[in-house]
């Protein structure tokens, strides 16, 4: 039985390409999806693609004041005498290859150390029998969620000496002086920075460990391997990409971070890239600052390239998910308090005595003189005296510190908001549109921040947003700014978990909705904004505690008027007020650990209702 | 009701051709079965005529209207299609009690709420769900998530009822229940249903049209019974039918005056029939049943050997070899013969298909000429 299709009548030949372009351009306009991604691309490539560009231009035109000490220089004009000044000319030493040179020194031993620490801890808890598991596995992501100068502050603290100047730290009043390679320089940085980042090896070994295929230890089990085979053959070879990935993600994470070398390094003028470029800046050569940057992103991104190209093949590992079934699990044995001792001595050491060390340096008063006689609460609660460090009041009483405690508070809960809706957004519509150039284009873009460091972004928005472009005004200086930048840099993980959040969800929920009749608004908000809900908020939670901590994104955009908990922390060390800045950090401590905590709380509390459990 | 016409209808993704030059006329109140293997392009076929992906080539009608036109860059959005749409998945939604999923097309049509509420119960009571009104998605079984999805898509009386693979994700006692209601309601309702399986019996036992699709092409349309008895190709032979149809490869031959097939150095004498020749390459094909086993040497010249013996219940399967050449055959005696019995073969009256080995059309039925 054949069809039998009719005859139609035909169209005019002049009159179908204007139905065509009719038919076209309404369908267009009627498609959201469609709509929104030309709108998301524009945003993007105007907060991700410019200031870049913007950046690499800056960094090869002539500065206003450089062009009165070269002849015949013109403001604005093209030049490579920042090129030369920096890569080739007298200071190159001191400008570029030194600081390159203690960043590699720093990142690599940095990154060793995390990973054996994150392996280590992951190891335990996941492939023994080690009691503590959960509370060990609780406990030891929490440097990762500290300001990461908590750690060079406490270290500050401890390890003082009176060699540089100023007061004396607490071992020093305890009759042990510290040699200054122990107080300052490579050795605390590299100690303080792994300390920070081994969380990261922890969680991403701990899954790899944890989301092995048991039936693939089973089959060689049966096979007759014995314990320490399976280890070796099988377990090692599949965490490997786990284990490459994380480390090279620490080492990109080193390259842009500013705080610790800052505190650690500035004092004995150890200069890393990021604190170089951040001197640059405040000595005004941003065109020197804007080529270190540049060179930072170079490395992070070769280092993440060289990672992607080594374990490219080998990614298949990585997605293999089992069954949650017994393991070959190590018994620990006789070892199990001996282990337990030094597990819990390590955490304590990281994460508890800090924020003690901290807590006693503001509540003395001279500072370097621990005794109970000179105890005080002034740097809490104190009015201005002009006697202590010339006239700070305490921080509770600095109308300063509440301006920065509520900017902290509106940048984190603002960006967040920003970031999460936005991933949200772009996860839509990269997973709507797959396949097509445009999906591409969103997806990529909005993982580029990912690989930029972060002081050498906040660079290329100061490049982009110091002066007035098109409509655009100069955003420096305006909070507006740090609520971008913030955002912006916060966006690959939440388009991560977007796109994740919708491709989980697939496509049929929504187009049971287009079958019956709902409107694109409708579904957004009946059926994609509900379900989505868990993933939004999760998608908020991790920007807002990271907007809260950071200093090393912000700054360089920072100004007196936009001061954040973080950067005040950063003003008052550099004044040497460590009794001010401790207390400082303590309450943002305090701040993140609350909305963690509380956040934590929601979620667990909105998920259950969302799935309508 | 509607009558659904798609004409010369091609997708392609890049170099992917999905499905090509598609003609197709889907008859007021058919219960159409499109049939083929994973890829072969019949879900994006449905879908194209759901309105939820678009066409590269050709034009869809839905009665006199077109819906879809690439020339013209025309489409008809699928809400204005009216249409009803079952996913493998199912699709409910997770977040909504039963009441709301059904619900959610009539709210879309700004019914008011009672009548909303009346049209949910009546369907549900119809599907045998009325009960289950507040429960979640998550707190339902298999089947009854999918009556949920069919009382969800009848619930706006859309003009037609698309579904793909709705039954795949049911147990095998389940989804052999859910087609008896699935003919029912259509029996019922009489309304246009274009169903989507990968599984032969299914698209046999519930189509009142079946059309089978391979690599995006058209193969057969038919009604299932003539679709098995006369398959169009040696695809459609291959695809229908469980255990599958015997293919022997070899040629048409004249010996010692004698015409017939021959293979593996068997000769098997066939009646001529138009359109077949000597010299020519072709695939014999014969069903299961449709060879019989007899005792060798008396009654047939063949002597094969029993590979061995699969019981089935109703049926008992026995697996026969000579040479290299094998047999599925379905034996009509309840018999279970030990391996390497010998066995005779012969074959019912016009069940020889003879397909060309090139173009793997089919080329005439004809029968096995008996000696003596």
């Amino acid at each position: 039985m054949q069809p039998e299709i009719r005859q139609e009548k035909k169209n005019l030949p002049l009159r179908l390409p204007f139905i065509r372009i009719w038919n076209q351009t309404r369908r267009a306009l009627r498609n959201p999806p469609f709509i929104l991604s030309i709108l998301l691309l524009v945003v993007l490539i105007y907060l991700v693609i410019a200031p870049l560009a913007s950046m690499v231009k800056s960094s090869f035109t002539l500065h206003p004041r450089d062009a009165l000490f070269i002849d015949g220089g013109k403001a604005g004009e093209y030049t490579t005498y920042y090129f030369v000044r920096t890569f080739l000319g007298n200071m190159r030493q001191v400008l570029f290859y030194k600081p390159l040179l203690n960043t590699l020194v720093v990142i690599f031993p940095m990154s060793a150390l995390a990973l054996l620490i994150g392996g280590a801890l992951a190891w335990l808890v996941v492939r023994t029998d080690f009691p503590w598991k959960r509370i060990v596995a609780k406990i030891a992501i929490i440097p990762y969620m500290l300001p990461s100068w908590t750690l060079a502050l406490a270290w500050i603290t401890l390890f003082k000496n009176r060699t540089l100047g100023g007061t004396s730290g607490i071992l020093e009043y305890l009759g042990i002086t510290p040699p200054t390679w122990l107080s300052f320089g490579p050795l605390p940085i590299i100690i303080v920075m792994a300390l920070h980042y081994y969380p990261f090896s922890f969680l991403l070994i701990g899954s790899a460990l944890r989301d092995i295929d048991t039936r693939l230890e089973e089959s060689a089990l049966v096979l007759g391997a014995d314990t320490k085979v399976i280890l070796r053959r099988i377990v090692f070879s599949l965490i490997t990409p786990a284990v490459l990935s994380s480390w090279i993600l620490t080492i990109a994470r080193g390259v842009g971070s500013f705080s610790a070398p800052a505190f650690l390094g500035r004092p004995v003028n150890y200069q890393l890239l990021s604190t170089r470029l951040y001197s640059n800046l405040q000595t005004g050569s941003p065109g020197v600052a804007y080529l270190l940057a540049l060179v930072m992103i170079l490395l992070a991104v070769s280092f993440i390239y060289i990672n992607q190209k080594v374990i490219g093949t080998r990614k298949g590992f990585v997605t293999i998910t089992g069954k949650a079934a017994t393991k070959s699990i190590i018994k620990l044995g006789k070892y199990t308090t001996l282990v337990s001792v030094l597990v819990f001595a390590f955490l304590t050491i990281v994460v508890f005595i800090p924020i003690i060390v901290l807590a006693i340096e503001t509540v003395v008063k001279v500072p370097g003189n621990y005794s109970l006689s000179n105890f005080t609460l002034h740097y809490w609660l104190g009015r201005s005296d002009p006697q202590i460090l010339t006239g700070q009041p305490g921080v509770l009483r600095n109308p300063e510190m509440w301006r920065a405690l509520w900017n902290t508070l509106k940048l984190g809960v603002m960006a967040s908001i920003f970031c999460a809706v936005a991933g949200l957004l772009i996860g839509y519509t990269v997973v709507r549109l797959r396949g097509t150039l445009i999906s591409k284009i969103l997806d990529q873009v909005s993982f580029l921040p990912y690989l930029v460091p972060s002081i050498a972004f906040g660079a290329t928005y100061l490049s982009l947003f110091a002066k007035q472009r098109g409509f655009i005004p100069s955003l420096y200086g305006t909070f507006t700014l740090l609520i971008l930048v913030t955002t912006v840099k916060n966006l690959p993980f939440a388009t991560r978990s977007g796109i994740s959040g919708m491709m989980q969800l697939g496509h049929e929920i929504e187009e049971a909705g287009i079958i019956a009749g709902a409107s694109w608004s409708t579904r957004m908000r009946r059926l994609i904004m509900p379900l989505q809900s868990s993933s939004l908020l999760s998608g908020i939670l991790l920007p807002m505690v990271s907007a809260m901590r950071e200093l090393s994104l912000i700054i360089i955009l920072i100004t007196p008027g936009t001061h954040l908990l973080t950067s005040l922390t950063f003003k008052y060390t550099d004044y040497g007020y460590y009794s001010i800045s401790n207390a400082l950090l303590l309450i943002n401590i305090f701040l993140v650990v609350v909305l963690t905590i509380g956040i934590q709380k929601i979620t667990g509390n909105d998920l259950s209702e969302g799935l309508g459990g | 009701m509607p009558e659904i016409v798609l004409k010369n209808v091609t997708k392609r993704w890049g170099n992917v051709v999905a499905v090509n030059d598609f003609s197709l006329k889907i008859p007021d109140g058919s219960f159409m079965c499109f049939l083929g293997p994973s890829g072969c392009g019949k879900t994006t076929t449905l879908r194209m005529i759901a309105g939820l992906e678009e066409p590269t080539a050709g034009k869809i009608y839905m009665d006199d209207k077109l819906i879809y036109s690439a020339e013209e860059a025309f489409s008809l959005r699928p809400k204005d299609r009216d249409v009803g749409l079952i996913f493998q998945s199912y699709a409910l939604w997770p977040h909504m009690t039963v009441f709301k999923n059904i619900a959610f097309g009539l709210e879309m049509e700004k019914l008011p709420g009672q009548e909303i509420k009346k049209r949910v119960q009546e369907i549900a009571d119809l599907m045998a769900i009325g009960d289950l009104l507040e429960r979640y998605p998550s707190e339902l079984s298999g089947g009854q998530q999918q009556r949920v999805a069919l009382a969800r898509s009848l619930a706006p009386q859309p003009n037609c009822l698309l579904m793909d693979e709705p039954l795949s994700n049911l147990d095998a006692k389940l989804r052999v229940d859910m087609r008896t209601e699935l003919k029912r309601i259509h029996s019922e309702t009489k309304q246009t249903i274009i169903y989507v399986t990968h599984d032969q019996l299914e698209a046999l036992s519930l189509g009142t049209q079946v059309v089978i699709m391979n690599e995006g092409k058209l193969q057969q349309i038919d009604e299932p019974m003539e679709m098995y008895k006369n398959p169009k190709n040696l695809f459609v032979g291959e695809f229908v039918g469980t255990p599958r149809i015997n293919m022997v490869r070899g040629d048409l031959i004249e010996q010692e005056g004698q015409f017939g097939f021959k293979s593996d150095g068997i000769f098997f004498p066939l009646k001529g029939i138009e359109g077949l020749r000597a010299g020519q390459q072709v695939v014999m094909a014969v069903r299961p049943e449709d060879v019989r086993l007899t005792k060798p040497g008396k009654e047939s010249s063949f002597v094969f050997t029993i590979y061995s013996t699969l019981p089935a219940g109703a049926d008992i399967f026995a697996r026969i070899y000579k040479n290299k050449t094998f047999f599925t055959v379905r034996q009509e005696e309840r018999v279970i013969h030990t391996p390497e019995t010998a066995v005779g073969i012969d074959f019912v009256e016009d069940s020889l298909l003879i397909f060309d080995a090139q173009t793997e059309n089919l080329l005439g039925k004809t029968s096995l000429i008996k000696k003596g």
